[in-house]
């Protein structure tokens, strides 16, 4: 009765901030321009709730878009033609890599695990660490990053100029005669900006047309449930819903709430990955990275920052370690709800079944047309 | 049982498509052209000094906190005297990001109440009705808001997270209040008289080291996590009763 409540509580709040049932289009400002400058509409599905990170500055169009999904795909944009944004951010895995770190040119390796690119239009601050904000600017960042395209702006530029059919399709996209570094970013921003996962299993049951088993059911109560043991309430949690919030199950927009140290990152030694800490300065921040959106995430193995746990078990698993709360750094809403007495817990004590049923539930928020749609 | 849940249902989807076209009308409002115009504005202080993220504060008890996140609910403002009463069912949920004073609300009040003193009121929280409603949308709307707990226990009504430390000790601190029980209300008299035609600041300041004291006493070092438990959120809403708000 709780999730069919709150699953309805959902669908009103997502009706009266929305303006049509499945899908509700942001509608770019008129513009007559050519075709190809034509402003598209963004259809987003209802159950993601309002858009709050849209560029209006850089509303995609048909031909950036189209230019944009070019560009995406396309290793001339790294430095030995070897790398597209695409080799590390496959299209049937939601946008994501299979692998702990992605090679780069020259088989080089980053230290971050590739993130899923999915309804980027609900996501203020870009990157693990949160150092960009506008999409097309974090565009041009792993092509110039030497673990990743390594690449030289100019020369990606110079290379790009020398491609008849790049050259006219900047013009028709940009009106533009000279193909420039921003316009790259701008177009691949546009194309990102369209992609918008919302048909998932999860999203139909919000909707009324799709049922739950009875362990995806009670994985979404444990989910969306914040444990208490005290002295009048005994409320089994799993406490996810306390960071993933919002349509998208991702982290808190409001600055950099969404970033958190969930126990991964805790040891500091020269040359560890700070995370948020670099792009504050702030120590509080130290191993902090941001709180993804959990949409697709069955298919976006392996898990965390830097990609060391392979399964969604091991995920489980880590938010149960036994010593997980005396671990410096993690963040008080991990540290401060367990399943246990809280003057003793040291984890979060979910039992092997109600790890299962969350699981089971994770997998419900795979949308299999989105994996399907870009694949090439 | 399974009739009544498909009663709700029925009802509530006739409530979806109900509020998904009175969300989509626009809000008539009698405007009265020469009544004063209020805006009022908060700000947030520690023991009389700038309140500020990440910046250790001491409480009476002699915990020093250390915090990164603040969010509170305000309620229903209502300014009234004899010659009549403005109370809107408005819903602030305030934030602190920076330390800038913050526009919580504005409105206009009636010109008859331009003679005499007015009182003013704010609920600090979500009133009962709201806090156990399904039909909540803008600073209440479930949908997008981390204030939300969930439909049985409604809404966070004061939220502060960071860390505390005391004797060498360092806890995390995670305040999330809220229940029913409280919703409190704030009351203050006017220190000057309105006039018709014109517009007028009301400026609050939030004194946050008053959570922590006065009735209770809070120890924050042994009380670091605070949610749900009814007798530590009664010690803390008694609190934020008392001195929380105030008029300047």
């Amino acid at each position: 009765m709780k999730s069919g409540l709150h699953r309805w509580f959902l669908v009103i709040g997502l009706a009266v901030g929305s303006s049509c049932v499945h899908r509700h289009a942001e509608k770019p400002e008129p513009d007559p321009g050519p075709d190809a400058q034509r402003k598209i509409e963004l259809n987003i599905p209802i159950t993601l709730g309002r858009a709050t990170a849209i560029d209006s500055a850089n509303w995609p169009t048909v031909g950036g878009v189209e230019l944009g999904k070019m560009l995406f795909f396309d290793k001339r944009l790294s430095a030995d033609n070897s790398v597209s944004c695409a080799s590390c951010h496959k299209p049937e895995r939601a946008f994501s890599d299979t692998v702990q770190f992605s090679l780069g040119v020259n088989g080089s390796k980053g230290i971050r695990n590739a993130m899923t690119l999915q309804n980027l239009v609900f996501e203020k601050n870009l990157f693990w660490d949160g150092r960009k904000q506008k999409l097309w600017e974090q565009a041009l960042v792993p092509i110039q990053d030497p673990l990743e395209m390594a690449h030289n702006l100019a020369d990606m530029v110079s290379r790009l100029s020398s491609i008849s059919e790049y050259q006219s399709k900047f013009k028709a996209a940009f009106n533009s005669n000279s193909i420039t570094a921003d316009l790259v970013g701008k177009a691949i921003a546009q194309f990102e900006t369209t992609l918008l996962s919302g048909n998932s299993k999860y999203d139909r049951y919000i909707m009324g047309t799709d049922t739950f088993t009875s362990a995806e059911k009670r994985g979404e109560q444990l989910f969306f449930t914040h444990p208490i043991v005290n002295r009048n309430l005994n409320l089994r949690g799993g406490n996810c819903g306390d960071c993933h919030l919002h349509g998208t199950l991702g982290g808190s927009q409001i600055g950099f709430q969404g970033f958190k140290n969930n126990g991964l990152q805790t040891q500091f030694r020269a040359g560890s990955d700070l995370g948020l800490e670099v792009v504050t300065g702030n120590q509080a921040d130290r191993g902090k990275f941001k709180v993804p959106s959990l949409r697709n995430i069955a298919a976006t193995a392996p898990y965390m920052h830097n990609g060391s746990l392979k399964t969604l078990e091991a995920v489980m698993d880590h938010y149960n370690h036994p010593d997980l709360f005396s671990r410096p750094y993690v963040d008080g809403l991990i540290a401060e709800a367990s399943n246990e007495d809280q003057l003793l817990a040291t984890h979060l004590a979910l039992t092997p079944q109600e790890k299962a049923d969350i699981i089971s539930f994770l997998k419900t928020l795979t949308d299999e047309e989105y994996l399907e749609k870009h694949k090439k | 049982m399974k009739n009544i849940l498909k009663s709700i249902k029925n009802s509530l989807v006739l409530l979806t498509v109900a509020l998904y076209f009175w969300g989509c009308s626009g809000k008539e409002k009698t405007v009265e052209p020469d009544a004063p115009f209020l805006t009022l504005k908060l700000y947030h202080t520690f023991n009389g000094e700038k309140f500020e993220f990440n910046k250790p504060f001491r409480t009476e008890n002699g915990d020093t906190l250390i915090l990164n996140k603040l969010a509170y609910y305000l309620s229903n403002f209502k300014i009234f005297n004899a010659g009549g009463t403005v109370n809107e069912r408005v819903y602030r949920l305030v934030r602190f990001v920076e330390n800038i004073d913050t526009v919580v609300y504005t409105c206009q009040i009636l010109s008859s109440q331009t003679n005499g003193q007015n009182q003013i009121e704010w609920g600090i929280g979500v009133d009962n009705a709201a806090n156990n409603s399904l039909d909540n949308f803008g600073d209440l709307s479930p949908t997008n808001n981390d204030m939300y707990w969930s439909w049985n226990t409604g809404y966070k009504f004061v939220v502060l997270e960071g860390k505390v430390r005391k004797n060498g000790l360092e806890k995390n601190m995670v305040y999330h209040i809220g229940l029913n029980e409280g919703y409190k209300l704030y009351r203050a008299t006017l220190p000057f008289t309105l006039q018709a035609d014109k517009k007028f600041n009301l400026t609050f300041e939030v004194k946050l080291d008053q959570l922590f004291k006065n009735p209770n006493t809070i120890s924050v070092i042994d009380e670091n996590n605070i949610q749900f438990d009814p007798v530590q959120l009664k010690k803390i809403s008694d609190n934020y009763a008392n001195g929380f708000l105030n008029l300047k």
